[in-house]
């Protein structure tokens, strides 16, 4: 019988593994078992270059992408319900980490890389003609095995170069992307290509901070990339007593703010996120849902992973790491949701522009509880981070649809990408309505699924500005000690963390009125004439094609998979609050401090 | 019967050693709600074509839940009605959780028994009742998200999710009595009932709250809430003198405060005014909603949470006179409505009134049992009038009924047997249980032991509701035919249900009774298993029980119900003595006043027309128009439209620009690092080293326990 254990001993034991009764020594192989989906997506990429040799192949590339994908999303999902809290796999001399949490990244990165396999190539943009779809040219989809191979790379690497090398596989990657429809848009003045360029520059100077910051690392810690070895070099100047001497903190500082800088534009956090909604308007909608879920998922990795292994040696450090990022926060829940609600106002208002603006300030409530600095709250980082990803790809995915329909109905007096074109889509796709509906509901907190989440993160941040006291001169009891609370050092100051909460609470209101305002454009307005007179015509003379019921059959499957999902969440809420999502975030802690034996070992 | 007691590693083999432990409900109880939940989502989800394939997958769930709760009946009494709880932590904010469970114990099992039964036969006579109209299978679909609903309102394990099903029994009221809702009267109807029941639902939450609130702190490893832990954090809190139990903030208030949510779905006097209403309805909803199970709901959590009363007696004592008050002044309301289904409506609020009483006389066993009679008998009674209404073209007045006996033999002897039943003739399920309530109240200490006005008032509504259950059975199926239409007898789907149901409204009751001959006090016995208290059953030989009949106790409460009979066979039946018209003429005012319905609507609406609504006529300016629609909701859009602008000058479009606020942002962390200290921000800058390798331990970054 096969056991999925198999899986654990293979990459932790593999000098005595079996299956079916054949025993071997499969030590060399361990190291290659580790990057098992990375393997994988590798091996996609290069059917797919095979494959687009030829034009008719080249259509079927997509189910070998998806199997890839699923087989990757499957080995995670195993290993990471086999993985034990501290029980931390490193490979390839400890560059490369397997742990619950890069698992956790991991299976979301590849969700995100399935259901774009699945559903991108049933999509034809507006810009592109018949025959030049994007999935029907081979690179289209290599670049997105490529990028989503950087970005399962990223949240894995243990090591500042290959943590480097990983993030610029994922942003140049996502650059060729963005800049796919180039040149289909003799018309539209080549919004891709701009917005291709745009996210160049600022990924090229993104990149170049990040750079300088790591060299400033590398070179404090007498040559070593890996991170592992920052607690074993902590543990050697306490030794010798004299740390100043040994670590410039000056240097540090720079390296730590060039850090953060270059992170907030990977995550688009305000002030570094103007490129975002340019960057989302100009590439295809595919490419911009893997910017606002994948990409998003890996930066966050970052976020987690340097902050976690580097700057959480010491308080005062980790302490300006996190309390730079809730600043960023919080500007960005502000900027993000009040830029966002603009669109709505303005005549020619875009559905891409707004959800860029939305994904900005969602990733702000994604780090409320992250920047706290307790494994616990990370947690409940994470679970909204799962949370937002699953709905906000089902949304994206309902949009594709939605603009598939338009441009394969050939509307011409409205663009697809504007806000009002979703007018009145209720009387004409109901299911499809309600199905944005329910998701857009969900990502403004409406329905129990994603005020839970919410309701968690606030939580987290009121407790951690309780348990500082932020509110002991205000009030005239003591409150930590009448609500039982533990007294946790967390890593910012109990006034920042107050600030978050209640900015999160402010802003969500914000957000809440566009989301709504655009359910109610789809239920409540009339649909534009032309619209309604091509979907009465269709009704009249239907034909039934079987790419069509494929497709749709495809997308439908998708949604519905991604939307259950999502219900999934609330109905059990702890499961994913407290067992998955904590569970990763302890083992975060562990291999920030428990590697050296590892290294040792190795 | 191991396997029923939910253990997971028994029903299922082992799974391969997984981190996260789920912990698995009782799968028996859990899969009697979740299969009308199924029905409820297959129906919805609009895959059946035919009708009958929607009625036979609605029915079919309700049914194997039926069979499954006698699974569980049988399985409770063999192993002396042992308590099984499963819960798993729903949701976890730091300290505070909350649970979401199953509970089995014979409670449970017995309102699994009657809200699975008496919804299977409902459902059943709905495939004849509602077979023209257009929304038969919406009506299904509401009849299974009821019945799920209820399901999980009975086994659920704690304040918490009883209130969430509270809500949800709640709304598919609303929905079912404003099925027709094309109807203005029964638009009205619905909105009346779900206001009404916001009252009450508000005084609820409140309660519940407020007890949260008292707790807190004391629940420690047990369910948060749960029922299980009620009786020694109730202990406890009397004990320690934590929360005192009389005050504003004390014990009688949580009580009082919790019960205006049974007071607003069991139509207790004065928020009863929903009930009759609801009969706007289709008559299978009345007569499974608001007559046997949804009604009964808020006794059964006077029921599960009566630790609470009992340890403050000031509410007990308000209880007790609120169902006394419901259930006499109801009574007389019941005696001049025409309209058959209004004044079984109010029969059933006067009935509620005597489980409440006998709630607050401390007999809560006495009220789940009257409960569970009443329940079918009146089950019986409301398909009964259905039965009639089906049969005379959709006519609900009485003057226009009579001699029907002829026509429709089997509704006409069903009908008899529910209205023998409710009257309390000795023998029938409705003796049984009305002679425990009654007898209850002439024991009680409280009120002044024997003779005391309780006892007094109940045995005068037992008479009352003989002679107006009799009037009706007399002005429906006596006499001749006043309608206008032929009538015919109803089909077999609907006959079928309500000779299931003459059976327990005959037998049920034998198994309350004390006499040695049917075992003693079974219903007693099994509910008391759960409870610390060992109940001592007295056996009575058929010799004793006819003595103790005997007794004024039992006396006075028999005459009044035989004399009502009588009362009525003269007025109605043999039509010799003209009471109604001596009422109606020297008594005008009272018959009137009965009639309608003692004016409470009019004062209702007096009240809300004339003094709350203009007195809050400035809130409503000041607060809804001005603060909330002005300021908030305006005030979020100009704020939106204006930083929007704002933010949307920078986002120019221009590369030169975005990279030069990079710098910018680079410039003010930079200078946030520096300046963070100075300013409190950050309460640590790097250049302090102090303790910095000590934080490395994980204790230090805060490891949550």
């Amino acid at each position: 019988m096969f056991d999925i254990s198999i899986i654990k001993n293979l990459i932790e034991d593999p000098q005595s593994f079996s299956i079916f009764g054949l025993k071997g020594d499969l030590t060399i192989y361990s190291d290659l078992f580790s990057i098992f989906p990375e393997l994988c997506l590798c091996l996609a990429m290069f059917i797919t270059l095979l494959m687009s040799l030829n034009k008719n192949a080249v259509k079927f590339a997509f189910i070998s992408n998806s199997f890839f994908s699923l087989i990757g999303l499957v080995f995670c999902i195993l290993l990471f319900l086999q993985i034990g809290p501290k029980q931390n796999f490193y490979s390839f001399n400890g560059a490369f980490v397997l742990d619950s949490f890069a698992l956790l990244l991991k299976g979301l990165i590849l969700l995100v890389l399935l259901s774009l396999n699945l559903v991108a190539n049933f999509f034809q943009d507006s810009r592109s003609s018949d025959e030049n779809k994007l999935t029907s040219r081979g690179e289209f989809q290599f670049l997105l095995l490529g990028a989503s191979l950087g970005a399962i790379f990223l949240v894995s690497s243990n090591d500042l170069i290959l943590l480097f090398v990983a993030l610029e596989t994922l942003g140049l990657s996502s650059i060729a992307l963005v800049g796919f429809l180039k040149n289909d848009s003799p018309n539209s003045n080549s919004l891709s290509g701009e917005a291709s360029i745009k996210y160049l520059l600022n990924s090229a100077i993104a990149s170049a901070c990040f750079l300088f910051a790591l060299s400033l690392i590398y070179g404090l810690s007498f040559g070593n990339t890996n991170f592992s070895v920052f607690p074993t070099l902590m543990a050697q100047a306490k030794m010798l007593g004299s740390v100043a001497q040994i670590f410039p903190f000056v240097i540090f500082t720079i390296s730590l703010i060039l850090l953060v800088c270059s992170i907030a534009v990977k995550l688009s956090l305000a002030p570094f996120h103007f490129w975002a909604p340019d960057v989302y308007n100009g590439a295809s909608l595919p490419v911009t849902t893997f910017l606002a879920t994948a990409s998003k998922v890996a930066a966050f990795g970052i976020f987690c992973r340097i902050g976690w292994n580097i700057f959480s040696f010491n308080q005062a450090t980790f302490m300006l790491w996190n309390s730079a990022f809730a600043l960023l926060a919080i500007l960005s829940m502000i900027v993000g949701n009040l830029t966002g609600a603009r669109q709505i106002f303005r005549s020619n208002g875009s559905i891409k522009r707004l959800l860029a603006y939305s994904s900005i300030a969602q990733i702000g409530y994604v780090l409320t509880g992250a920047v706290l600095g307790t494994d616990w709250s990370l947690g409940q980082s994470l679970f909204y981070l799962i949370m937002y990803i699953v709905t906000n790809l089902a949304l994206f995915i309902g949009i594709i649809k939605f603009e598939s329909i338009l441009v394969k109905r050939d509307i011409k007096s409205i663009h697809p990408d504007n806000i009002d074109a979703l007018k009145g889509l209720f009387k004409i796709k109901p299911k499809l309505a309600i199905f944005l509906a329910l998701c857009l509901a969900n990502l403004g907190g409406i329905l129990p699924f994603m005020l839970i989440a919410k309701f968690i993160l606030i939580d987290a941040s009121v407790h951690a500005s309780l348990s500082g006291n932020a509110l002991s001169s205000v009030l005239p009891f003591d409150l930590v000690t009448k609500l039982n609370l533990d007294k946790i050092p967390f890593a910012v100051n109990p006034w920042i963390s107050l600030l978050m909460a209640a900015t999160l609470i402010l802003t969500s209101i914000v957000a809440l009125f566009y989301y709504s305002t655009l359910i109610k454009k789809m239920f409540v307005d009339e649909p534009l004439p032309e619209i309604l007179d091509k979907a009465k015509a269709r009704e009249e003379n239907y034909s039934f094609s079987a790419g069509n019921f494929v497709g749709n059959l495809v997308i439908n499957f998708v949604c519905v998979a991604l939307l259950i999902g999502s219900i999934s969440f609330s109905i059990f809420p702890n499961f994913w609050a407290s067992q998955v999502s904590t569970f990763s975030a302890q083992s975060l802690i562990v291999s920030s401090s428990n590697t050296l034996d590892v290294i040792v070992r190795k | 019967m191991n396997f029923l007691s939910g253990s997971f590693s028994s029903v299922f083999p082992p799974i391969p050693k997984l981190i996260i432990k789920i912990k698995v409900l009782s799968p028996y109880t859990l899969s009697i709600a979740l299969l009308p939940l199924i029905a409820f989502l297959l129906i919805i989800s609009g895959f059946y074509k035919k009708r009958a394939l929607t009625a036979i997958t609605s029915i079919s769930a309700v049914g194997i839940g039926f069979i499954l709760s006698l699974v569980l009946l049988f399985n409770s009494l063999s192993n002396g009605g042992e308590r099984i709880e499963q819960n798993f932590t729903w949701l976890k904010a730091g300290d505070f959780h909350l649970d979401v469970g199953v509970l089995t114990d014979p409670l449970a099992i017995v309102m699994l028994i009657v809200v699975t039964s008496v919804s299977l036969l409902v459902q059943i006579y709905s495939h004849g009742y509602m077979n023209e109209d257009p929304g038969y299978a919406k009506f299904y679909s509401y009849l299974s998200l009821f019945t799920a609903s209820m399901l999980g309102l009975v086994i659920s394990t704690n304040l918490f999710q009883i209130y969430i099903f509270w809500e949800l029994v709640g709304l598919c009221s609303y929905l079912l009595i404003g099925f027709w809702s094309y109807k203005p009267s029964a638009a009205a109807a619905s909105m009346k009932a779900f206001i009404v029941n916001r009252v009450g639902d508000c005084g609820l939450l409140l309660g519940i709250l407020l007890f949260a609130f008292a707790t807190q702190g004391m629940w420690n490893n047990q369910t948060f809430l749960g029922f299980a832990a009620l009786p020694s954090i109730i202990s406890q809190l009397t004990s320690s003198n934590i929360i005192p139990v009389v005050g504003v903030f004390s014990l009688t208030t949580i009580a009082l405060l919790m019960l205006l949510g049974p007071m607003a779905k069991s139509a207790q006097f004065p928020l009863h005014v929903w009930l009759p209403d609801a009969m706007e309805g289709p008559t299978p909803i009345s007569a499974l909603i608001h007559a046997a199970t949804m009604v009964a709901a808020g006794v059964y959590l006077l029921a599960r949470i009566f630790p609470i009363y009992e340890a403050a007696p000031p509410a007990l004592v308000i209880v007790t006179i609120i169902g006394a008050i419901t259930a006499i002044f109801s009574a007389t309301i019941a005696l001049s409505q025409n309209d058959i289904k209004k004044a079984l409506a109010y029969s059933t609020c006067s009935q509620l009134g005597y489980m409440v009483m006998s709630v607050g006389l401390g007999n809560w066993i006495g009220a789940m049992f009257h409960l569970v009679t009443h329940a079918f008998f009146k089950a019986l009674l409301f398909l009964g009038s259905g039965s009639v209404i089906h049969g005379c073209h959709h006519e609900q007045d009485m003057n226009h009924f009579g001699g029907l006996s002829k026509k429709m033999p089997i509704t006409h002897i069903t009908f008899l047997i529910g209205t023998l039943a409710i009257s309390g003739v000795p023998g029938l399920a409705g003796f049984w249980s009305k002679e425990r309530i009654i007898g209850s109240a002439w024991e009680s200490a409280a009120f002044g032991g024997d003779f005391n006005w309780v006892f007094w008032t109940a045995s005068i509504t037992a008479g009352l509701t003989a002679f107006y259950m009799f009037r009706i059975y007399f002005k429906t199926f006596a006499g001749e035919y006043k309608g206008h239409e032929e009538a015919h007898e109803s089909p077999k789907s609907i006959l079928i249900p309500l000779i299931a149901l003459s059976i327990p409204s005959i037998l049920i009751g034998l198994t309350g009774t004390h006499l040695a001959a049917f075992g003693g006090d079974l219903f007693g016995g099994f509910l008391q298993k759960g409870h610390e208290a060992a109940h001592t059953s007295h056996l009575l030989s058929f010799g004793e029980f006819v003595a103790d009949l005997f007794k004024p106790g039992a006396l006075i409460p028999l005459t009044f119900s035989l004399g009502g009979i009588l009362l009525s066979y003269l007025v109605y039946g043999q039509q010799s003595l003209k009471l109604n018209e001596f009422f109606k003429s020297k008594l005008a005012v009272l018959h009137k006043a009965s009639q309608n319905k003692w004016y409470i609507d009019e004062i209702y609406a007096f009240a809300i027309q004339k003094l709350i609504m203009p007195s809050f006529v400035w809130t409503w300016k000041i607060v809804d128009r001005f603060l909330i629609d002005t300021g908030l909701v305006g005030g979020v859009t100009q704020l939106s439209k204006i930083s929007g602008w704002i933010f949307a000058q920078v986002q120019s479009g221009r590369i030169q620009t975005y990279i030069g606020i990079f710098f910018l942002g680079f410039i003010a962390l930079a200078a946030l690092s520096v300046l963070g200290k100075k300013w409190g921000i950050i309460l640590g800058t790097p250049i302090e080293l102090e303790s910095f390798i000590d934080n490395l331990l994980i204790k230090n970054k805060g490891l949550k326990p």
